[in-house]
């Protein structure tokens, strides 16, 4: 033993030399299997919608050669600023970012920028901050489409008596959709073709707040309502639970957006008119795509930009369309979203 | 004094004591070169009288791009051995006369600053303050932040994006 000490003092000394030597010269994101790491932070994964996301998006970007860790936030601001330290720590190449808060998330941006990380907001926009690409779906086109579905199906002789119910407060989004709506809803309330008997926001998109603000426009209004503008599917869920117990659902157009598959059993049973389908296959797909091009530093251009109320954000737009009745089959079904056995629960093989 | 029998432990704990600071001084200047290369640089191709033409100013760009944090190399145009300067940079940025074919097949970024290139990833088109938007966007790629570009530009085959003022 006494004899092997001096040489196995030796043989540790050249091994640290060598690993110093090596952790001076590995290369940015090359320091981990397959090469470079994506970090994902997301707002929540409660929701079916954000666990495909995550999901088509990991799986996107292990193809593409690298590898995601995914922190979820559970809808906490705090948690989710958390949860990117932490990501920042574990030094990923480039961040991408489903924000709760998109005001809130500007801090987040900044200590990604710190350490050198570039930063993605996936489909929610991060404002107030010099923010790198924003991936999302053209919401103001939301809005539109979803608009001019009740435009289309205007009562003759008499205004549309509708009933507006936007989305949280908190994301960007909803403010998105609202103006799209208004685009097209405007100079219809103006000629006195449309009537908004009654109007909230739904708090945290939650569908228990869409079902108050429905039971408020019935107690304000009465039972005569012809559509219910409700910006997502888990708010017109709520609307639809409230419509139900009045005996009004069916009766009554409710829009939606994103084309769960509760909301499409919901457009098959006649309670829910339309869905906004966005392949969110895709988005997750493009998004993942720019977060490993990102994280090589290759260049990226975008047709477009997006005022997060500091900077034109270099944004790509995916586009997006009505889903009802006419089309389930040619939309959800055929990109695999839904099945057709979970779409239609009742119907003969 | 260490006793004979307490030498040789002694002498490991020296030894490791002494590596891991050896391998960290070697991280430290590798972390410092690291940070060096990290510094991108782009390449930029002139033609002198389409230069004068557009009224681009190449120490001008490069002085905007430097202070962006993006190296320039210069090149002259028309050049054969354009492709062998290019290697390595992600951008290049050529100001050049109507009607050279660019040569680029380094895999770089091509822009084309003031006239129309076949075959550019990038317009940017002449007018007031050409060479700082240039700069603007050609140092942004070469950084590898995405940029806006709302335009196109038809260049014969097809069109070019471009980078709307």
């Amino acid at each position: 033993m006494k004899k092997l000490a001096p040489v196995l003092a030796v043989v540790v000394l050249i091994a640290c030399i060598a690993g110093g030597w090596g952790l001076a010269h590995r290369p940015a994101g090359e320091d981990r299997r397959g090469g470079l790491l994506v970090g994902l932070s997301l707002d929540t994964l409660k929701e079916e919608r954000w666990q495909a996301d995550r999901n088509n998006f990991v799986k996107r970007v292990a193809e593409l050669g690298g590898e995601t860790l995914v922190q979820s936030a559970s809808g906490d601001d705090t948690r989710q600023i958390s949860d990117v330290q932490a990501l920042i720590s574990r030094k990923v190449d480039v961040l991408v970012i489903v924000p709760h808060n998109g005001a809130a998330m500007a801090k987040a941006v900044n200590m990604a920028h710190e350490a050198g990380i570039p930063v993605i907001a996936y489909d929610r926009l991060i404002t107030d901050c010099d923010l790198d690409l924003y991936v999302t779906f053209d919401n103001v086109k939301v809005g539109r489409l979803q608009a001019q579905y009740l435009a289309d199906r205007l009562p003759a002789g008499r205004p549309l008596r509708l009933v507006r119910i936007y989305g949280s407060k908190t994301d960007n989004n909803a403010f998105l959709f609202k103006q799209g709506q208004d685009e097209v809803l405007a100079p219809l309330i103006k000629a006195g073709r449309v009537e908004v008997v009654h109007e909230d926001w739904a708090a945290d998109w939650k569908p228990e707040n869409a079902k108050k603000i429905t039971n408020a426009a019935i107690t304000k209004a009465g039972r005569n309502i012809d559509a219910v503008l409700a910006s997502a599917d888990g708010v017109a869920g709520g609307a639809i639970q409230a419509l139900l117990e009045e005996g009004l659902a069916g009766k009554v157009i409710v829009t939606g957006q994103d084309a769960e598959l509760a909301a499409c059993q919901r457009i098959v049973n006649g309670t829910q008119a339309m869905s906004i389908y966005k392949p969110l296959k895709q988005l997750a797909n493009r998004a993942a795509e720019l977060a490993v091009a990102l994280a090589r530093r290759e260049p990226i251009l975008t047709r477009t930009g997006i005022n997060n109320g500091r900077t034109e954000v270099p944004t790509v737009l995916l586009d997006i369309l009505v889903a009802d009745q006419g089309n389930l089959e040619s939309t959800v079904i055929r990109d695999g979203m839904h099945t057709r056995e979970a779409i239609y629960p009742n119907a003969r093989p | 004094m260490s006793s004979p029998s307490k030498f040789p432990v002694t002498l490991l704990l020296l030894s490791v004591i002494l590596s891991v600071l050896t391998g960290l001084v070697v991280a430290r200047s590798g972390g410092e070169r690291a940070a060096v290369a990290a510094r991108p640089t782009l390449v930029l191709a002139v033609d002198p009288a389409a230069a004068t033409a557009l009224g681009f100013d190449a120490a001008a760009f490069t002085a905007a791009a430097g202070e962006a944090g993006v190296n320039v190399v210069a090149a002259a145009l028309p050049a054969g051995d354009l492709a062998e300067r290019t290697r390595g940079a992600r951008v290049v940025v050529l100001v050049a006369a109507p009607g050279i074919e660019p040569a680029v097949d380094a895999g770089a970024f091509v822009v084309a600053a003031g006239n129309v290139l076949p075959g550019a990833e990038l317009f940017v088109p002449a007018g007031e303050n050409l060479t700082a938007r240039t700069a603007a966007a050609a140092a942004r790629l070469a950084l590898g932040r995405p940029l806006i570009a709302a335009g196109f530009t038809p260049d014969g085959a097809g069109t070019i994006p471009t980078v709307t003022p």
